[in-house]
């Protein structure tokens, strides 16, 4: 049939309709490109509010008086590295906490004298958490240091024989920080001070810039993408703050809100009652936040305590959002370390979204490629991540 | 004697499942598009007007803090002796804070202190005020967005310049 003349007009404007439509519908054509995505209000505040440079000094800890005292960090350093520290004088802080691997080891479960029952903690930035160990039942970092010591798959030893250890090998430091001699203070005391220091140390461990810091940094001055992340990299950030909504709980510039969560981990039948069994830890120790041993003002200190949700059965089976700054250089992963790869913790959340075993991860309807941009993007976070690219 | 049975089974049986009824009973919302996050709230006809403040220019993300929460009424005239129950909600991940927050009176009039506040997650909460006091009941609720909030970053450029 022939068109009609009159038509012929119309059928333009039509045409050129459909074009303008086309190109306002694939209207960030240039994010497709990666040179010049653009960002929405929101997913600027949130790229910011992950951004090292957010990162205030740490807070106070009026726990730990000693907490900021350089000396006392010093002695803490001198016992994290002292390996006479343990039941078969192989065992030092270090030997888990290993430096070279991200302050964590390679192992899904840590090995000391025995073995752990939980996955070695990164303890990167703990100077900015409010509660330790996957479970969270210390609430100082003090608190928790003299936890492995104890613990007889751990170091092995009892507070005795720190206190020996401590008057034998580092009795000058520990009068000179603590104003008194060990010998003449309570074996709890000595214990306790034991670790201030070891807490003192460990809150000089901070993370370093890394290639998102650099692109978010960018991105605050110049309010447009920029060339510092990769295409695979950028559509995983805009995942993160966004569709896969990692950052409901990696969050803030420490990519951790510090919380207690349901991950849907695998658990082989072996249940751990993570967070849920805690509370009891909590109430009843004599090196706690409110207890003999601490520096706090037990009227305004410790809030975050004093009202706590103590709901075992809320938080049964949740375990503590860890950091995500230099994931990728610690294998494996998840309290348990079920998972060996960053593939296979994340084809996990997509598996568990919205299931009763995970009952807060809602991950949106991710696809095959947009699991691997999620995982670009969380190669990022690693500070020598910058000799790669640079 | 079956229908008896099935009459009493929800109450046998309610108790042990609590929990999951909680996630169960509540249904999952997103924010809307037109959200009112005003600090301050009233009733339909004004009988009761609630409003806070924090410490802060942006209520904190993962910062336990302090409200000063302030009650009045049609008159303007303070709330005092209120009984508040709180509850704190992130309506679109169906659970809430991990502190339970405390109310306290203070002695100025109508001003009352709500120790605890924690919100952990950024996005969309709800804080529900349900207030009793002088024979009468109030629901009041404050909308929040949290953390994900560009006027803190227009800020800190501003501050560069």
């Amino acid at each position: 049939m022939k068109a009609d003349p009159v038509d012929t007009p119309r059928a333009i404007i039509l045409m050129l309709a459909a074009v303008c439509f086309c190109v306002v519908v694939s209207g960030p054509c240039k994010a497709a490109e990666g040179e010049f995505a653009e960002w929405d209000a929101r997913e600027l505040a949130l790229i910011q509010s992950l951004s090292l440079s957010q990162l205030p000094p740490p807070p106070p800890s009026p726990s730990n008086k000693y907490a900021d005292d350089p000396r006392a960090a010093e002695l803490g350093r001198a016992i994290f590295h002292d390996s006479r520290f343990s039941a078969n004088g192989k065992i030092s802080c270090a030997t888990c906490h290993r430096q070279d691997y991200g302050f964590t080891d390679d192992l899904p479960k840590g090995v000391g004298i025995g073995v752990a029952e939980r996955r070695t903690m990164p303890i990167v930035g703990m100077a900015y958490q409010k509660w330790f160990f996957w479970d969270g039942r210390a609430d100082s970092l003090w608190s928790q240091t003299l936890g492995p010591l104890e613990n007889a798959v751990e170091h092995g030893i009892d507070r005795h024989q720190v206190k020996r250890l401590v008057l034998t090998h580092h009795s000058e430091l520990y009068q000179e920080v603590f104003e008194g001699d060990a010998a003449s203070q309570p074996v709890n005391q000595v214990f306790a001070n034991t670790g201030k220091a070891l807490a003192a140390h460990v809150r000089t461990l901070l993370p370093e810039t890394t290639r998102f810091d650099l692109y978010a940094d960018a991105l605050q001055r110049e309010r447009k993408e920029n060339s510092v992340l990769t295409t695979e990299e950028t559509r995983g950030l805009r995942l993160f703050v966004g569709k896969a909504k990692c950052v409901n709980c990696h969050n803030g510039p420490l990519f951790t809100n510090g919380e207690f969560h349901h991950s849907g981990t695998p658990d082989k039948g072996d249940s751990d009652p993570g967070r849920g069994a805690a509370f009891k830890d909590l109430a009843v120790t004599e090196f706690g936040f409110f207890g003999q041993w601490s520096d706090a003002d037990p009227e305004t200190d410790g809030d975050h305590i004093r009202f706590l949700d103590r709901d075992t059965h809320k938080y049964a089976g949740t375990f503590k959002t860890p950091t995500l700054r230099g994931v990728s250089d610690r294998p494996p992963y998840m309290h348990n370390g079920a998972f060996k790869s960053l593939a296979q913790v994340l084809n996990n959340y997509r598996a568990v979204s919205g299931s009763l075993r995970a009952d807060e991860v809602f991950h949106g309807d991710l696809t095959d490629e947009d699991l691997l941009d999620l995982e670009a993007f969380l190669q990022t976070l690693s500070s020598n991540a910058n000799e790669n690219h640079n | 004697m079956r229908w008896l049975f099935l009459l009493l089974l929800p109450i046998l049986v309610l108790p042990e499942t609590a929990g999951a009824m909680d996630a169960i009973g509540k249904v999952r919302r997103e924010r809307s598009a037109d959200l009112d996050t005003s600090t301050t709230v009233a009733t339909s006809y004004g009988t009761l007007q609630a409003s806070y403040e924090t410490d802060f220019l942006e209520v904190p993300l993962n910062g336990v803090h302090s409200w000063r929460l302030s009650l009045q009424d049609k008159q303007g005239q303070p709330v005092t002796d209120a009984n508040i129950d709180l509850t704190v909600d992130m309506p679109e991940h169906l659970h809430g804070m991990t502190t339970v927050p405390l109310v306290q009176e203070t002695e100025t009039p109508g001003l009352y202190l709500v120790r605890g506040m924690n919100f952990h997650m950024p996005g969309y909460w709800e804080v529900t005020l349900d207030i009793s006091g002088a024979g009468s009941r109030h629901l009041l609720r404050f909308n929040l967005i949290v953390g994900e909030n560009p006027r803190a970053r227009d800020k800190s450029v501003a501050d560069e310049s």
